[in-house]
C-alpha cells in the first residue's frame, strides 16, 4: 500500500493516489495526504487506479474525507476504479455520496 | 508505547569460572578491551543499552558460580564464561543446572577450553552453550566473540519485553472482549431460538462486527436483522449494543419495519464516530399473506430461492445504516410473495471472500451453485429440513479445505412456513396468572397535529402490553387498534373510500392519496377508550374509537349484506373472528370491541 496526494495546478483539485491494498493500515497515511495543506483545494478526487482491494475501513476513511471537505457540500471524485473496487463502491450506495467515475 | 522499550543496561554483569592460567594468560586482556569499549552492545536497540561499566566476578569453582547465582536472583549476569575443564565430569547436567537458575532468562554462555579440551567443548556445545574460546587465541578476537554474544543477549531481553507487553495487551483485549460480550448477550437474550431460523455464525461475530437479530413481532411475523459494522475487534462490537437494544425494543412494541430502520439509522449516526457505520440487510416475513419485506443496505446480494431452484437477488439499494442523518435517508424495500418451503438467504461479506488455500475467493458464483443445488437435493431428500444452510456451509469448508479458519462467515436461513407453524416455534404459553381481580380503563385521544406525523398505534399497543396478562395476547390486539384505527382515520378523517382500491392501479393511488390528505390534515381526532377486567379465571377488554368525521349509514350497510362483510372490507371481517362483538354506534364513527377470554 502506497499513498500520495498532488495538488493539481490548474483546477485546483487534489488528487490522492492509493496504490495496493486500501484497508486499515493506510489509515495514518491516508489522513495526512488531506489533513495539514496549506491551502484548502476546492475539490479532491481519489484515483484508484492502483488500487487491487477495498474494505469497510477505506470506506470508513472515504467517510472521514468527505467530512473533512465540507460533508454535503462536499466534491469528491472516486477515479479509476477497477471493477471490483467498483462494484464494493455500488453495493455501498456511494455513489450517493461521491461522484465515481 | 515506552513500556515496550528496555531499560538502559547501566551496569553489565559478567560471571566467570576460569582456570588461573586461562584467566592471567589469555582472558584478561580481553575483558580489558571490553571495559575500554564501553561495552557497546547495543547499537540495535539506539544506544539506549549502552553500559558504563563492567562488574566481573571471577569464581573459584563451581559451587561458588552456583551460590553466585543464587544471590543475586534479581541481577542475573549478562554473560557467562566458562571453562569447560571446570564444569566437572558431566558438562551437560552442569549446563542443565545453570539454565534452571535463570529460568526463563536468556543468558549467553561461552565456553572456554583448550585444544585437548575438544571433545567436552563439543559435548558443551550441543547442551546448550553458545559459543567457545579456543585458547590459545588472540585476545581481540576473544573480544568480538563476547561483544556478540552480549548483543544476542540483549536483543533477547528486548524481544522478551515486548513479548510479555504484546502478551499482556493481549490479555486485556480478551477481557474486554469477554465484557463486551456478557453485555451484548444481555441486551440480545431475548433473540429467539426459532426453528425456521437456522445460521452459520462465528462464536467471535460479535467481534468481527456481525451481527445477527431476529424476533417474532406482536402482529405475528418475523423481523430479522443481519449487520456488519465497520472493523474488528471492540471498535466493532461497541455499536452492536444500541443496535440490539434498539431492535428489540422496538420490534417488541409493534413498530413498523420502516420506523425501525429509520430509528436504528439515526441513533448509529448519532452515536458512532465518522468512519463507523453497519451495513445490515433486515427482512419482515408475514407469514399470514405469505409475503417478505427485504431492505438490503450495503450488504452483498441476498436471496430468495424457491422450491423450484429459481434464485432472485436482493441487491443493495441504500447507504449503510448510521451514514447519513435521517434528512437524507430513504427506505426502498422489496415485497416478495413467498410460497411454504421458499427461503430467505442473508449474509456478510467475510462468506464471499473467505479464501482456500490458493488464495482464490469462494464468490458470489460458487455461492449461487451451491444455494441451486440445495433445492435438489431437498426434493430428493426432503425429510431433511436444515439440508440447506447444512450443505452450503459444507460446500464452503470444503472449499476452503482443512487448514483455513472460517471464522469470518455469517450466513442465516429463513424458510417460509404457515402462521400456525410460525406461532408454534416460539413460546407463547408464559401466561400471566391474575392473582387479584384487575380492573382499568385509560383513555387517549389523539388530535390532527400529532395524526400528521405520528402513527399512534405502538403507544396504545404499548400501554396494553404493560400489562402482564395481556402480553401473550399482543398479536391480536395488534389487529384490533390498527384496524380499527386505519378505519378511523382513513374512512373517518380523511374520506378515503374503499372502492378506489377495486380500480386499476387502486392501492397505489389509495395510498397515495391517503398520504396526501394526511398531510393536509388541519382538523379533527380520534379517541381511544379502553377498558380493562380480569378475574383468576376470565377477562375483557373493551375497545373503542370514536373519530371526528361524519361517520357512514352502517344499519343501511349492515341490512343489505345481510351480515356478509363485503363493504366493511377484510379488517373488519378478521376483528369479527377475533373479538366476542364489534359494533357500530351513533353515526358510525363510533366502533366497539369486545375481546375476551
Amino acid at each position: 500500500m502506497s499513498i500520495s496526494a498532488k495538488l493539481s495546478d490548474s483546477s485546483n483539485e487534489l488528487v490522492i493516489q492509493v496504490a495496493g491494498r486500501f484497508d486499515f493500515s493506510a489509515h495514518q497515511d491516508f489522513r495526512s495526504a488531506y489533513e495539514d495543506l496549506e491551502n484548502t483545494p476546492q475539490s479532491y478526487a481519489v484515483d484508484m487506479a492502483q488500487t487491487t482491494y477495498l474494505d469497510s475501513s477505506a470506506l470508513g476513511m472515504l467517510l472521514l474525507l468527505r467530512d473533512h471537505a465540507g460533508g454535503d457540500d462536499a466534491s469528491i471524485r472516486l477515479i479509476n476504479c477497477n471493477d471490483d473496487v467498483r462494484k464494493i463502491l455500488v453495493i455501498s450506495n456511494f455513489g450517493r455520496l461521491f461522484t465515481i467515475q | 508505547m515506552s513500556a515496550i522499550e528496555p531499560m538502559p543496561v547501566k551496569c553489565l554483569r559478567l560471571i566467570s569460572l576460569l582456570k588461573p592460567e586461562q584467566r592471567d594468560h589469555h582472558m584478561q586482556r580481553a575483558l580489558d578491551l571490553l571495559q575500554s569499549e564501553k561495552c557497546d552492545i547495543s547499537s540495535i536497540s539506539r544506544e539506549r543499552g549502552v553500559a558504563t561499566t563492567v562488574d566481573h566476578v571471577s569464581c573459584q569453582d563451581f559451587a561458588m558460580l552456583q551460590s553466585e547465582l543464587q544471590v543475586l536472583p534479581d541481577a542475573l549476569p549478562n554473560l557467562l564464561l566458562l571453562s569447560v575443564a571446570l564444569l566437572g565430569e558431566n558438562v551437560s547436567a552442569a549446563l542443565a543446572a545453570l539454565r534452571e537458575a535463570f529460568q526463563e532468562r536468556y543468558i549467553p554462555i561461552v565456553i572456554v577450553g583448550e585444544e585437548s579440551d575438544a571433545a567436552q567443548i563439543g559435548s558443551a556445545m550441543e547442551s546448550g552453550a553458545n559459543d567457545f574460546v579456543m585458547l590459545p587465541t588472540d585476545p581481540k578476537l576473544i573480544k568480538s566473540k563476547l561483544q556478540a554474544q552480549l548483543k544476542v543477549g540483549s536483543m533477547h531481553a528486548i524481544m522478551s519485553q515486548q513479548h510479555r507487553e504484546i502478551s499482556n495487551n493481549h490479555q486485556h483485549i480478551l477481557r474486554e472482549q469477554q465484557m463486551a460480550k456478557e453485555v451484548f448477550n444481555k441486551v440480545a437474550h431475548d433473540s429467539a431460538e426459532l426453528a425456521n431460523v437456522r445460521h452459520w455464525l462465528s462464536p467471535i461475530a460479535v467481534f468481527n462486527g456481525d451481527i445477527l437479530l431476529a424476533t417474532p413481532t406482536p402482529s405475528g411475523s418475523l423481523l430479522v436483522l443481519m449487520g456488519d459494522f465497520t472493523g474488528h475487534g471492540l471498535g466493532a462490537a461497541i455499536g452492536t449494543i444500541p443496535l440490539a437494544s434498539t431492535f428489540y425494543g422496538m420490534a417488541s412494541k409493534g413498530f413498523a419495519m420502516y420506523d425501525i430502520i429509520t430509528e436504528l439509522n439515526s441513533k448509529l449516526h448519532a452515536l458512532l464516530p465518522t468512519g463507523v457505520f453497519c451495513c445490515a440487510c433486515v427482512a419482515q416475513i408475514n407469514f399470514q399473506d405469505g409475503v417478505a419485506e427485504v431492505w438490503n443496505a450495503g450488504l452483498p446480494d441476498c436471496y430468495i430461492l424457491r422450491q423450484n431452484s429459481e434464485l432472485l437477488e436482493i441487491n443493495s439499494s441504500a447507504l449503510a445504516l448510521g451514514i447519513m442523518g435521517s434528512d437524507a435517508f430513504a427506505i426502498e424495500s422489496k415485497r416478495y410473495n413467498l410460497e411454504q418451503g421458499d427461503r430467505i438467504y442473508l449474509l456478510s461479506d467475510g462468506l464471499l471472500e473467505t479464501e482456500n488455500t490458493a488464495g482464490e475467493q469462494y464468490g458470489e458464483l460458487r455461492l449461487q451453485k451451491a444455494l441451486t443445488s440445495t433445492t435438489q437435493n431437498h426434493v430428493q431428500a426432503p425429510a431433511q429440513s436444515a439440508a440447506g444452510l447444512e450443505s452450503i456451509k459444507q460446500d464452503v469448508l470444503e472449499f476452503i479445505g482443512e487448514h483455513c479458519r472460517a471464522d469470518d462467515i455469517s450466513l442465516v436461513e429463513i424458510e417460509m412456513v404457515s402462521a400456525e407453524q410460525f406461532e408454534s416455534f416460539y413460546d407463547k404459553t408464559t401466561k400471566h396468572k391474575v392473582q387479584q381481580p384487575v380492573s382499568w380503563s385509560l383513555q387517549y385521544e389523539f388530535r390532527a397535529e400529532s395524526l400528521r406525523h405520528q402513527d399512534p398505534v405502538p403507544l396504545v399497543l404499548h400501554s396494553l402490553l404493560e400489562e402482564p396478562n395481556l402480553r401473550q395476547y399482543s398479536g391480536q390486539l395488534f389487529s384490533i387498534i390498527s384496524e380499527l384505527y386505519n378505519n378511523a382515520l382513513d374512512h373517518g378523517l380523511l374520506q378515503l373510500s374503499s372502492s378506489i382500491k377495486q380500480q386499476e392501479q387502486g392501492f397505489a393511488r389509495y395510498y397515495d392519496m391517503r398520504q396526501r390528505r394526511l398531510q393536509e390534515l388541519d382538523s379533527g381526532n380520534v379517541r381511544f377508550e379502553l377498558d380493562y377486567r380480569a378475574t383468576s379465571d376470565s377477562g375483557a377488554l373493551t375497545v373503542e374509537v370514536i373519530d371526528s368525521g361524519p361517520g357512514f349509514d352502517y344499519k343501511a350497510k349492515q341490512s343489505a349484506d345481510k351480515g356478509g362483510d363485503v363493504l366493511h372490507g377484510r379488517g373488519i371481517a378478521l376483528l369479527r373472528t377475533i373479538c366476542r362483538k364489534v359494533e357500530y354506534q351513533g353515526s358510525g364513527n363510533h366502533v366497539r370491541v369486545e375481546y375476551g377470554w
